[in-house]
């Protein structure tokens, strides 16, 4: 994927955290619109796999542009997008197991 | 010419390293929000990782104060970046001709929109602290 697309989509997901966080905050700290999220589940598992695939989109590469400036060579810029990426995918199969367990799905 | 493709030699090869997120005398405020905005990034990092191994776990009232100031800069400043990056609010291009000209990235209207991402940061900030200091106690 270019840089450039890599970029528009951390864009997005910065956005995309801005909403689905602001949503999974109210569920757990705020006792009145709280109760109202909490009342639909599967929205609610809904929200929080679209949270959890943005944070760690926008966590990962946040990290993995500090990486690849800190050390400027092609052969480490193309392993470490490579590690990060394998990383990434398997965080979000086990947070979404995480995610499905709390919130009483499985 | 020389001394050019060795400035750019110089910052290709990103010789200071995470020394140089603090190089921001020179410049303008943006680059103190620039270091802020990376440091910021990595302590967010920290807690999600800590945060998804035990879920729901949290540093704790004054510290979840703290962590309010720390993702509610992360997010105003992201708001600035974004629409940086989209062209908002950037100000027209100036040619310079007199000294008394100064280019639009130091006084334009990029100054209004950093004044605004910082109250915007402290009013989320505040927000966020109501919540961790005076709502979650009561709810126990």
């Amino acid at each position: 994927m270019r840089e450039s697309t890599i970029m528009f989509l951390h864009y997005v997901t910065a956005i995309l955290i801005v909403i689905t966080g602001l949503i999974h905050l109210l569920a757990n700290n705020d006792p009145v619109i709280g109760a109202t999220i909490k009342a639909n589940p599967v929205l609610y598992l809904g929200n929080m796999a679209i949270f959890l695939a943005a944070l760690l989109y926008h966590a990962f590469n946040g990290v993995r542009v500090i990486l690849i400036e800190m050390v400027p060579d092609r052969c480490w810029t193309k392993w470490i997008s490579w590690a990060i990426l394998i990383v990434g995918i398997v965080t979000y199969a086990v947070g979404l197991q995480v995610l499905m367990v709390a919130l009483g799905f499985a | 010419m020389e001394a050019e493709s060795e400035f750019k030699e110089y910052y290709a090869k990103n010789m200071r390293g995470i020394s140089g997120w603090f190089k921001a005398r020179v410049y303008t405020i943006e680059r103190w929000l620039y270091a802020a905005h990376r440091i910021t990034g990595i302590l967010i990092v920290l807690f999600v990782l800590a945060h998804f191994y035990s879920t729901g776990w949290h540093p704790g009232l004054w510290w979840d104060a703290l962590l309010g100031i720390i993702v509610t800069f992360h997010t105003a400043n992201g708001i600035r970046l974004i629409l940086a990056e989209l062209g908002f609010a950037v100000g027209k291009p100036l040619l310079i001709k007199k000294p008394s000209q100064r280019p639009v990235s130091i006084e334009g209207v990029q100054r209004y929109v950093v004044v605004f991402a910082l109250v915007l940061f402290v009013v989320l900030a505040a927000i966020w602290a109501y919540y961790a200091l005076v709502v979650q106690p009561m709810m126990g």
